[in-house]
C-alpha cells in the first residue's frame, strides 16, 4: 500500500470539482472496491484536485487548477459534481477566492470545462439538475450541459451514483474512449434498460401481487415504484460494491433517481404519477382523476334527472316508438295490399 | 498583521471558506463562511410529507441517514404513531453504521491528513509541510491505517446498504419503522462487518488517536471555547422513545440543563438574507436572499440558544452522557469522536441481539391532513432538528436546523462569534504561508458545509419542547 | 304515394365503412380506458386477473385503436366527410341555441344537420385527444427507441402523466357520448348498427 504507483506523467489527470452538491457522489465513489479508491488514485489516474478529500488548501487549490489548465489543455478529465446556480444566484455556489475575488461555480465550470479533454457530470445534480434544482429551483440551478453547450458532457446520473457506474465510465474513457451514450448522454453500459425490465419482482408485477406498505416482499408498483420509467442497472448490479441490496430488495419503491426529471417528476415518491400543477393548484394525479370522475358523474346525473323530470327522455323514446309503430302499420298495410 | 483566506477549504464535506487575521503568530479575528445556498425549505413546500425522509437525506451525502431519521421522527410525531420495536432498532442500526462510516472517514481522511507527512501526489498534492511531528515509522504506520480506513469505512456503508437498500441515501428509514426484516443472513452479514469495524476502531483507530493526542498534546489547549454545548439526544432506547442512549441537554458554562426549544432564536445580521425576514414569524417566514447585504459573509444563519452560540457533536454528547469531560479543545473533539465510534459500535452489537425475526418492522399509518411534528436527533456533527407543519395532507412548512448551522454559524446580531470562530481565536499560526493549525481546529468540529448550506429557520416559535438530560 | 317507396325511404346515416370502423374503435377505446385504469392503479374491481392480462388487453386494444383511428382519418379525407364532424361557423352560431335546449331553457328541439353542435364538439375532442393519446402511448411503449421524443415531455414520468390526463379527457368524452346516444331515443342509436335512421 501507499502512493507508490506509476509517475503521474503516464496517468490521465483528473480534476473533481464540487459545485452545489452534498458530496454524496464522491462519498459513494469511495465505496468502490475493485479497484478501490486508493488503488485507483495510485495506479490509474492522477487525481490532482478533489474538492472533498484534497489535502491542499485555498490558494494552493487554485494554483493546482490554474497550472493544469495551462499545462494540459484538452488533456485532463473534468468531473463535476453538483448543480450550478446561475443568473443572480451565481453566488449561491462559490468555489473559492481567485485573484482576490469570489470564484463562483459558474465561472469555474466555464473555465475548466472549456479546456477539458473529457467532461463527466457525476450524479443527477450535475447531469440533470437534481434535488437542488427542484421546483421552485430557489437558486436558478442548471445542469452542467446547460452551461457547456458546445461540449459533450457524459452524464452519469444517480442520487448518488452507484460507485461502479462512475468508476466504469471513467475507466471506459481511459481504456476505450467515450462509451456508447443514449440520447441523454448516459452510458448505455449502465443505463441501457429500465429497472422494471431487470427487476427480480417483475413476476409479482405481472401476476398482480402488489405490496400495500413498504417492508412487504412484493412488487412495489402500487407504492409508486418508478422502476418502469427509470433507466439503471440497480436490480442486476445492486448496491454498493458488495452488491448486497438495492431499494426494491429493501422492500421500498425505486424513486427514479437516474431520470432527468428527478426529483420533481418522481414525486410524490409513493404515488404512481407526479402531481398535476396548474397555477395556484397542485394536485395528485389520481386526485384529478377522482374529481374528473365526480364532475362527469354529476354532470351526466343532473342532466339525466332534468331529462326525466321534464319528460324529454320519455318523449324521445315515445317519438321513436310511435314512428316505428307507424312503420309497422305501414308494413302491414303493404302486406295486406299484396295479398 | 496578516489576513489569510482559505477558500476552497476542503475536507469539510463540500468546501467552505475561512478568513482569519493573524497578529504576532496568533489568530485575532476569524470568520467562517458557508458558501452554498440551496433553499431546501422552499423546495419542500407543498410536497407529500412521506417524501421528506428521502428528499431531506439529499441535504448531506455523509450524514444522510440522520436526516431521513429526523424526518421520520417528525412525521411519526405528527401522525401520532410509534414504530415497532424492530423498526426502531433497525433504524438505529442503519444510523449507527452511518455514524461509524462518518467518524472513521472523518478522523482519517479529513482530520489525520493535517498531521501526517504526505507524498506530494494525487489528492495529496499541495499539502502543507510544516509541523509534521510523527517519526517516519509512526507516520508510515498511520498512513497505512489511513488507507485501511477507506476499506473499513466502505464496509460501514455496506452495512447501511444491507438494511437500507443503498448508501448514501438509504431507503430503509421511513416514518413507521424500517423495511428490511432482520433475517438471519442479513443480520449475520451485518454482524460480521460490524465486528471487523469494531476491531478496527478498538485496536487501530483508538490507539492511533492516542498517539496523535500524545504527540500533539498542545492541541488540548488550542481551539478552546466556553463550555456551551447542545444536543437533542441520539438513538432511542426503545420504540417508545422515552430515553435515548445519548441523552439530550443544553450545557451552559459546564452546567447541564434540559433543552428548551423555545429559547432558540436565529440571527441574520451577518448572513446574506434580508433583515425583513427576521421580523417575520419563523413558521411563516421566507428566506429572502440579499447577496449585497453590508457586513454579511455567510449563507449560514446564526442560531443561538438563549443568546449563546452552542456547539454540538461527539464531544457534546459524551460530555452530557458523562463519559468524557476532560475539556473542550481541538484534541478533545477528535478524541471524543473516536470514543463515540467505539461506544456506538458496542451499542450496535447489543441492538443486533435484540432484533426479533418475524416480528413487525413497520407500523402502517394514514398520513394526517393537518398536523405538526418535530423530529429531533443527534447527528454526526451535532444536534439536528426537523420541524414539520402539514396542511391538506401536504407540507405547509418545513424547517431544518442542522448541526453545522450551530457550529459554523457566523456572528449574531450582538456581534458574538459562532463556535468555530470562537475556537479559532488565539490559535497559534507559526507560518502564515502554511496556516495548518487553522484547518486542524476547524476540522475537529467535523464541519459539513453541505449540511449548513440550506439552512432553514429556527426561531422563537418552534414549539416549546423539553428534552430531559 | 306508393307505400313501398315510403317504407323504403329510410334515411341513410352511417356508411358501412364508418360503422365497421366505429365498432372497431369503440370497444378498443373502452378496453384501453378500462385496462388503463387498472394499469394506473391495480384493483380487483376492474376484473382483470392480473397485470399481465390487463397489459395484454391494453396491447391488443391499443393497436386496434391505432389502426381504426388511422383508417377513419383516411376515410374522412377520402370521402370528405370530415366536414360533417369538424365544427364550422354555423356550428358556432348554432351553439347558443343548442346549449339553451340542453340546459332545458328551451323545450323545442332545434333541428341541425347530421350532427348537432354538441356532437360535433365531442367528436372533435376525440379527433384532438386520440392522436395525443396514441403518441404518448407509443412513446411509452417504445421507450428505448423513442427516447428523444420523451425528452420533449421532460421525462417518462411526465409522459405517463400526460397519457393519464389525456385518457381522463377521452374517458369523459366517452361517458358523454354514451349518455347522449342512450337518451336520444333508439332510432339514432340503431343507425350505428343498421346504417339507417
Amino acid at each position: 500500500m501507499g502512493l507508490d504507483g506509476p509517475e503521474s506523467k503516464t496517468k490521465p489527470v483528473v480534476l473533481w470539482l464540487g459545485t452545489n452538491t452534498c458530496a454524496g457522489d464522491l462519498l459513494s465513489f469511495l465505496n468502490n472496491n475493485n479497484p478501490g479508491y486508493q488503488t485507483w488514485v495510485n495506479d490509474y489516474v492522477d487525481l490532482r484536485y478533489d474538492y472533498l478529500l484534497g489535502v491542499s488548501q485555498g490558494p494552493q487549490n487554485i494554483e493546482i487548477l490554474d497550472s493544469t489548465l495551462a499545462d494540459l489543455p484538452g488533456r485532463y478529465i473534468l468531473i463535476v459534481e453538483g448543480t450550478i446556480p446561475t443568473n443572480s444566484y451565481e453566488f449561491c455556489s462559490v468555489i473559492g477566492i481567485k485573484n482576490s475575488e469570489y470564484w463562483t461555480a459558474l465561472q469555474a465550470v466555464r473555465e475548466l470545462g472549456a479546456k477539458a479533454g473529457h467532461i463527466i457530470a457525476a450524479g443527477t445534480c450535475a447531469a440533470f439538475g437534481g434535488p437542488y434544482a427542484a421546483a421552485p429551483n430557489p437558486t436558478g440551478s442548471v445542469p452542467l450541459q446547460a452551461i457547456l453547450r458546445e461540449r459533450t458532457v457524459i452524464n452519469v446520473p444517480g442520487c448518488p451514483i452507484n460507485p461502479e457506474w462512475l468508476m466504469g465510465t471513467i475507466n471506459h474513457l481511459i481504456l476505450y474512449g467515450v462509451p456508447e451514450l443514449d440520447s441523454l448522454n448516459r452510458p448505455r453500459l449502465f443505463y441501457g434498460q429500465t429497472i422494471h425490465d431487470q427487476c427480480q419482482r417483475r413476476a409479482h408485477f405481472d401476476n398482480g401481487v402488489f405490496a400495500e406498505n413498504p417492508g412487504e416482499p412484493w412488487c412495489m408498483y402500487k407504492l409508486g415504484c418508478k422502476g418502469p420509467t427509470t433507466y439503471a442497472d440497480c436490480p442486476s448490479r445492486q448496491w454498493n460494491t458488495e452488491h448486497v441490496s438495492w431499494p426494491v430488495k429493501a422492500n421500498t419503491p425505486c424513486i427514479g433517481c437516474t431520470s432527468p426529471e428527478f426529483p420533481d417528476g418522481d414525486m410524490p415518491f409513493f404515488e404512481h404519477l407526479p402531481d398535476v400543477e396548474l397555477p395556484g393548484i397542485r394536485m395528485q394525479a389520481n386526485q384529478v382523476g377522482r374529481w374528473a370522475g365526480l364532475f362527469t358523474a354529476l354532470g351526466i346525473g343532473s342532466h339525466l334527472a332534468a331529462n326525466i323530470v321534464t319528460g324529454r327522455l320519455a318523449g324521445n323514446y315515445k317519438r321513436d316508438l310511435a314512428s316505428s309503430r307507424r312503420k309497422r302499420l305501414l308494413k302491414k298495410k303493404i302486406l295486406r295490399k299484396k295479398f | 498583521m496578516k489576513k489569510i483566506v482559505l477558500g476552497p477549504f476542503t475536507r469539510a464535506n463540500n468546501s467552505c471558506m475561512v478568513e482569519v487575521t493573524v497578529e504576532n503568530k496568533k489568530v485575532i479575528e476569524a470568520s467562517c463562511s458557508g458558501t452554498f445556498f440551496r433553499g431546501f425549505e422552499l423546495i419542500l413546500q407543498g410536497r407529500d410529507p412521506r417524501d421528506a425522509s428521502y428528499l431531506t437525506e439529499r441535504i448531506c451525502g455523509i450524514c444522510s441517514s440522520v436526516h431521513g431519521t429526523a424526518a421520520s421522527y417528525a412525521l411519526e410525531n405528527a401522525a401520532g404513531i410509534r414504530p415497532p420495536a424492530n423498526g426502531n432498532l433497525l433504524r438505529n442500526l442503519i444510523m449507527g453504521a452511518d455514524f461509524l462510516q462518518n467518524h472513521i472517514r472523518h478522523i482519517y481522511l479529513f482530520s489525520f491528513v493535517d498531521y501526517l507527512k504526505l507524498p506530494q501526489k494525487g489528492p495529496f498534492t499541495g499539502s502543507y509541510t510544516v509541523d509534521k511531528r510523527f517519526s517516519q515509522k509512526t507516520n508510515d504506520m498511520l498512513l497505512e491505517h489511513l488507507f485501511q480506513s477507506i476499506e473499513i469505512s466502505r464496509q460501514a456503508h455496506e452495512m447501511v446498504a444491507l438494511l437500507g437498500g443503498k448508501a448514501p441515501f438509504p431507503h430503509g428509514i421511513l416514518a413507521g419503522g424500517s423495511t428490511v426484516p432482520p433475517a438471519a443472513d442479513v443480520v449475520m452479514n451485518f454482524k460480521s462487518k460490524l465486528e471487523k469495524i469494531n476491531h478496527f476502531v478498538r485496536n487501530i483507530m483508538l490507539p492511533d488517536v492516542d498517539i496523535l493526542a500524545e504527540v500533539y498534546s498542545d492541541y488540548y489547549r488550542i481551539g478552546h471555547r466556553r463550555i456551551n454545548l447542545l444536543e437533542y439526544g441520539l438513538f432511542p432506547k426503545d420504540e417508545k422513545d422515552t430515553q435515548r442512549h445519548f441523552p439530550g441537554a443544553a450545557v451552559i458554562d459546564g452546567r447541564l440543563q434540559a433543552v428548551d426549544l423555545g429559547v432558540i432564536k436565529e440571527h441574520l445580521s451577518h448572513s446574506w438574507y434580508s433583515e425583513e425576514a427576521e421580523a417575520q414569524h419563523p413558521t411563516l417566514g421566507q428566506t429572502i436572499i440579499n447577496r449585497a447585504k453590508e457586513g454579511a459573509y455567510s449563507w449560514i444563519k446564526a442560531p443561538r440558544y438563549n443568546g449563546l452560540p452552542m456547539e454540538g457533536g461527539p464531544l457534546a454528547r459524551l460530555w452530557i452522557r458523562g463519559d468524557y469531560r476532560a475539556g473542550i479543545s481541538t484534541m478533545d473533539r477528535i478524541v471524543a469522536r473516536a470514543l463515540e465510534a467505539k461506544i456506538i459500535g458496542d451499542l450496535m452489537e447489543s441492538w443486533l441481539v435484540r432484533l426479533e425475526p418475524d416480528k413487525p418492522i413497520l407500523t402502517p399509518f394514514e398520513v394526517p391532513k393537518q398536523a405538526e411534528g418535530i423530529g429531533l436527533t443527534g447527528a454526526m456533527r451535532g444536534p439536528l432538528g426537523h420541524w414539520l407543519r402539514m396542511k391538506n395532507g401536504r407540507i405547509a412548512h418545513y424547517q431544518i436546523i442542522t448541526p453545522t448551522a450551530w457550529n459554523f454559524s457566523p456572528r449574531d446580531n450582538t456581534g458574538q462569534k459562532g463556535p468555530v470562530e470562537e475556537a479559532l481565536i488565539g490559535t497559534p499560526v507559526e507560518d502564515e504561508n502554511q496556516p495548518i493549525e487553522i484547518g486542524r481546529v476547524i476540522r475537529a468540529f467535523d464541519v459539513c458545509s453541505s449540511c449548513s448550506a440550506h439552512v432553514i429557520y429556527p426561531g422563537s416559535s418552534t414549539q416549546n419542547l423539553t428534552i430531559l438530560p | 304515394m306508393d307505400l313501398t317507396l315510403k317504407l323504403k325511404r329510410k334515411k341513410p346515416r352511417h356508411s358501412l365503412v364508418a360503422r365497421v370502423l366505429h365498432w372497431l374503435y369503440a370497444p378498443s377505446v373502452l378496453t384501453c380506458i378500462w385496462s388503463g385504469f387498472y394499469i394506473n392503479r391495480p384493483a380487483k374491481i376492474y376484473g382483470f386477473r392480473n397485470m399481465n392480462s390487463a397489459q395484454k388487453a391494453h396491447f391488443i386494444a391499443q393497436f386496434t385503436l391505432i389502426f381504426a383511428f388511422l383508417a377513419r382519418v383516411y376515410y374522412a379525407f377520402q370521402k370528405k366527410n370530415y366536414k360533417e364532424i369538424l365544427p364550422n361557423r354555423q356550428t358556432i352560431q348554432n351553439l347558443p341555441r343548442f346549449v339553451r335546449y340542453e340546459l332545458f331553457l328551451n323545450s323545442k328541439k332545434p333541428q341541425f344537420p347530421k350532427y348537432n353542435p354538441g356532437q360535433k364538439l365531442l367528436f372533435t375532442g376525440f379527433v384532438l385527444l386520440l392522436p395525443l393519446q396514441i403518441l404518448t402511448g407509443l412513446a411509452l411503449y417504445f421507450q428505448d427507441s423513442w427516447q428523444k421524443t420523451t425528452k420533449i415531455a421532460k421525462g417518462l414520468n411526465y409522459l405517463r402523466q400526460l397519457h393519464f390526463l389525456v385518457a381522463l379527457g377521452n374517458a369523459i368524452l366517452v361517458a358523454g357520448h354514451l349518455y347522449f346516444v342512450f337518451t336520444q331515443g333508439f332510432k339514432t342509436l340503431k343507425s350505428i348498427f343498421t346504417g339507417y335512421k
